[in-house]
């Protein structure tokens, strides 16, 4: 299993490879009124809008947005697409666990597996207003 | 009237005798008989008359004489008053008239006397009150010669300090003098060096000028070098941005490798190996850029210092240029300071000249204050023998008044009137 290995303030987080539609960088993220504080924005990328989430504040400890290497990690799957917005991006690593686990340790490092459906789930309601009302706009 | 002698009478009375005798003789011989008889009576009335014009005679001389010793015994005791009555006309007339002229003599005398010293008292008294005062003054005149000779002393002793103050003043001058003209010798070489110093400044001022030249030129290498240290920057800067494009590149090819499987693990591999190599340009970039900072840094210090340099060398020049305008003014000064110290040096030998005359009339009137003060003393010795005259003046004024009151005491025992 190859993850994708990423730091949000000091916590390096990591997810499967096979979500990862592609990494961007220097991309517009358009903010989002009244929406919570991990939700950054969304982002337009060849006709899809993905629901940009700061890693920084979703793991607690403040926005990765004003420290980070400005790199957002594009997930698309099952249709849905998610972005994440680390504080910087290590790089790949294989793991030998099958089903994946919470989290392995690497290079002597914790490293918390996300998992993309559980972010699109707690952010299920914005993320499907927003994804409908992109769907429509797009339509 | 005609003047008898008591000679002549003495003859007319042994004459009036013998005729007496002859008459008692010639008449008792007439009478009596007895020749022996005759004798004897004739003797008896001779001598009886001889005894009694002798006894006349005697008795109208001696009272003359008694009056005469009645009035020399008068005289003696002061009484002038005596008048004597001249009668006869014998040798006692005439020693009446001497003792009347006598008298008179004496009282004339007397009375001349007492005028005179009527006349020695007035003198003794006012002579008395002159030597008193004369007493005063003199013993106001010896104490004032004590003070002037007390004066002159000091007057002396003044007068040699101040010769030899004005002797040692004199050794100051001219050691002045000599320190003056040793000024103006220094003034002199202090001049010459200014003018070394002035030229030497135009010197310092050209070679900084070549120096501010010099360091514009290094400096415009330096801003050379920093634009082209700009410009690489700027080149690391691309090379900066290609490295993270191809880290990001390599980054999603090596997703993309993963995501194909086992066929796209050789892709990742060679995706990993430009994601590497991206990296190490990333950091050679880093470095590069970070030596670049430091160049510039330095750079720029350099162009601060060199800024701070050219500054501190203008600064330098206006102050080297500054400093040969005040050597000029300070050399003018120089020049204007030894002809002064010629001046003053002229000066204090003319002064020198002058101290030296004063200290000579100084001396001289050092020597006329001491042997000023010699005649005072001398005067003052002269005043007190003065004094001591007026002291034998006033005993003598004094004894002439007692001499007058004794007088006057014994012509209190002459009575010249009846008064």
């Amino acid at each position: 299993m190859e993850l994708l290995l990423f730091t949000a303030k000091n916590e390096v987080m990591g997810i499967e490879s096979q979500f990862v539609l592609e990494i961007l960088e220097d991309k517009k993220v358009f903010p989002v009124p009244l929406s919570p504080p991990p939700l950054a924005g969304h982002l337009y990328h060849r006709g899809d809008i993905f629901t940009v989430i700061d890693m920084g504040i979703l793991a607690g400890k403040g926005s990765a947005r004003l420290t980070g290497s400005r790199r957002i990690i594009l997930l698309k799957w099952q249709d849905k697409n998610l972005s994440l917005m680390p504080e910087a991006i290590i790089g790949l690593a294989c793991v030998k666990a099958e089903p994946p686990p919470a989290s392995v340790v690497w290079k002597e490092r914790p490293v918390r597996i996300l998992a993309p459906e559980e972010i699109w789930n707690q952010f299920d309601i914005v993320s499907n207003f927003v994804v409908s009302a992109g769907l429509r706009l797009t339509a | 009237m005609g003047q008898t002698s008591i000679k002549n009478r003495l003859i007319l009375c042994f004459l009036i005798l013998i005729l007496t005798s002859l008459l008692v003789v010639a008449g008792v011989n007439y009478f009596i008989s007895d020749y022996w008889k005759a004798q004897a009576i004739s003797v008896a009335i001779a001598l009886g008359v001889g005894v009694f014009l002798g006894r006349a005679f005697s008795i109208s001389f001696a009272r003359r004489l008694q009056a005469l010793v009645s009035l020399a015994q008068n005289v003696s005791l002061g009484d002038l008053t005596q008048e004597i009555s001249v009668r006869s006309r014998d040798e006692m007339r005439d020693l009446e008239e001497a003792f009347k002229k006598m008298v008179y003599d004496l009282r004339q005398s007397i009375s001349q006397v007492k005028m005179a010293s009527l006349e020695v008292s007035k003198t003794a008294d006012k002579l008395f009150g002159q030597v008193k005062k004369l007493r005063t003054k003199s013993e106001y005149i010896t104490d004032t010669a004590r003070i002037i000779a007390k004066g002159s002393e000091e007057q002396s002793a003044i007068a040699r300090k101040t010769a030899m103050s004005l002797e040692k003043g004199l050794i100051t001058m001219e050691k002045t003098a000599n320190k003056a003209l040793a000024t103006a010798s220094i003034a002199d070489s202090a001049e010459m060096k200014t003018t070394e110093g002035e030229l030497k400044s135009q010197s310092s001022i050209n070679d900084l000028r070549s120096v501010l030249t010099q360091l514009d030129e290094s400096s415009q290498l330096v801003y050379k070098l920093g634009h082209k240290l700009e410009k690489i920057d700027q080149v690391t800067d691309v090379i900066t941005e290609i490295t993270r494009k191809t880290d990001l590149l390599s980054l999603n090819a090596s997703i993309e490798a993963s995501k194909a499987g086992e066929y796209g693990k050789g892709f990742a591999l060679v995706a990993e190996e430009i994601r590497s190599l991206a990296e190490s340009s990333k950091d050679s970039a880093g470095e590069i850029r970070t030596m670049i900072v430091e160049i510039l840094e330095d750079s720029t210090t350099v162009l601060e210092s060199v800024k701070l340099g050219q500054q501190g060398i203008e600064n330098g020049r206006k102050e080297i240029e500054t400093i040969g305008f005040l050597m000029q003014e300070v050399l003018a000064s120089v020049k204007q300071i030894v002809t002064e110290i010629r001046e003053f040096s002229a000066a204090v030998e003319h002064q020198v000249g002058e101290v030296r005359q004063i200290s000579e009339q100084f001396e001289d009137l050092s020597k006329l204050a001491n042997e000023n003060f010699i005649s005072t003393h001398k005067t003052l010795l002269a005043t007190e023998e003065q004094m001591e005259t007026m002291q034998d003046m006033f005993a003598l004024a004094e004894s002439l008044v007692a001499f007058y009151r004794k007088l006057d005491e014994t012509q209190k025992q002459f009575r010249l009137s009846l008064e």
